[in-house]
């Protein structure tokens, strides 16, 4: 048994080594909650704010009274009562936000997705007044090519804008396509994959909007009630 | 203590510093250096994860055995880095969402460990803060001269956005090129690729270009001495 005193060293090295590494993992966690508890609030507000700035973009404060991200409701893809879901191409649940003007359903703003871009999917929102024209509509996230398909992003260039106003009385069916598919809105030069994709799930969430109009507004005067 | 270190900390770290320059810190460098205000945010961020690890060593190094040091110095990146995270989203939360992915991956940044593990464990605190200072600094150069670069020639201006740092610094973009199609390729990860090759290229040259000056003087012949003759031309 000669190496018994070399075995106890270890022995005594593994604990001590053991004992600091906790005692470092301790310390790091330690810091981690403070920083959280420092920061939790800030971050929270911080959310809230940058959400109800978009949803103000999409939906103007005039069209509103209501305070947007507190009357949100979910939109499963698969556990619904909506009809026709599939138009939104959600992938996974995501909220959509009901606007009341004086008491009465003004609009709804809808979140969609779009897996036809050319760098992946694209998330959009979109605001849709009650008679059904379009508010606004805003990318939320997007891997499209910067500079070319970038440009549906609004800190690139105005061409989101250009779906304000429009709705399905006063773009027929065939128009609700880029121009050079026979439609009424503009492509980019070298990029038409990623207008085509937001075009047509813009199109997709009026059709949504109007097959489920009387469920999407009626609630929103129940919330408004509540 | 001793001036010397502070020397080679300043020299070595802020300008000799192939490796970093090179391929440690390529990832963040090509994804998220496409403007200043990303490129500054990064390196900000970077530059107090690098000091805060090393000031954190320099204080706890008679704690760390050899066996454990590297675990734990990974643990404390990893611990200041989320931290950093958390003040970044709290404060600039518009930067924070366009750095993205990019923040949490500074943990991985390999510059952070190499200076806690080979520097700061070994130092006392002011010398191991000044070597992760320059360091950091160095990073946030790099990537501030990349940042300024793809700007302008990606879309044409320059410090865009700055408010998402600087709340008052809204109005400081400039345009630079009045071109109503910028150089695309300059926005892309492989336009920034090209970039950082050229860049270092060009440190490389003034590297080459600073050394044979020295080496020059120091031969030079006194002023009227006849022992040096290339021709046979006699002055």
């Amino acid at each position: 048994m000669s190496n018994a005193p070399a075995s106890k060293g270890f022995v005594k090295a593994m604990i001590h080594n053991s004992l600091r590494l906790a005692a470092f993992a301790l310390g790091s966690a330690v810091l981690l909650v403070f920083a959280d508890n420092l920061t939790k609030d800030q971050i929270a507000h911080q959310r809230l704010e940058s959400r109800r700035q978009l949803l103000n973009q999409v939906l103007p404060p005039s069209l509103h009274d209501n305070d947007l991200p507190g009357a949100g409701f979910q939109l499963d893809p698969v556990k619904t009562d909506f009809s026709q879901i599939s138009l939104l191409g959600l992938s996974a649940p995501r909220s959509g936000y009901r606007a009341n003007l004086k008491g009465t359903a003004s609009g709804v703003v809808l979140p969609l997705e779009t897996s036809e871009g050319y760098g992946g999917p694209i998330v959009l929102m979109i605001g849709i007044a009650a008679d059904g024209s379009i508010t606004g509509v805003r990318v939320v996230e997007h891997s499209e090519t910067p500079g070319l398909g970038s440009q549906i992003d609004i800190e690139q260039s105005q061409w989101i804008t250009g779906f304000h106003q429009h709705s399905l009385a006063d773009t027929p069916a065939g128009k609700w396509r880029v121009k050079m598919d026979g439609g009424n809105f503009d492509q980019f030069v070298g990029a038409t994959i990623t207008p085509r994709a937001v075009v047509g799930a813009v199109y997709g969430a009026l059709l949504f909007f109007e097959a489920n109009k009387s469920a999407l507004l009626t609630a929103a005067d129940q919330q408004g009630a509540l | 203590m001793s001036s010397p270190v502070y020397r080679m900390s300043t020299n070595n770290r802020l300008w000799h510093n192939h490796s970093g320059f090179m391929l440690l810190t390529l990832c963040p460098l090509l994804a998220v250096s496409n403007s200043v205000v990303k490129s500054l945010g990064l390196g900000l961020v970077t530059l107090a994860v690098l000091a805060g690890s090393s000031l954190l060593v320099s204080l706890l190094r008679h704690q760390l055995s050899q066996a454990t040091r590297l675990l734990i110095i990974v643990m404390l990146v990893a611990a200041l880095t989320s931290c950093a995270e958390f003040f970044l989203q709290a404060y600039t939360f518009k930067l924070y969402q366009s750095l993205g992915l990019f923040v949490p991956l500074i943990a991985t940044n390999y510059m952070l460990f190499d200076r806690a593990d080979n520097f700061a464990s070994t130092h006392q605190l002011l010398p191991a803060l000044l070597d992760a200072m320059m360091k950091g600094a160095a990073f946030m150069l790099l990537l501030l001269v990349l940042g300024a670069i793809r700007e302008v020639l990606g879309t044409g201006a320059l410090f865009a956005n700055m408010d998402q740092l600087l709340p008052d610094a809204a109005s400081w973009k400039v345009q630079v090129l009045h071109n109503p199609s910028p150089f695309l390729l300059a926005s892309v990860p492989a336009g920034a690729l090209l970039l950082l090759g050229f860049l270092i290229a060009l440190k490389n040259m003034i590297d080459k270009y600073l050394t044979p000056v020295s080496s020059v003087v120091a031969v030079e012949p006194v002023a009227g001495s006849r022992r040096v003759r290339v021709t046979g031309k006699i002055v």
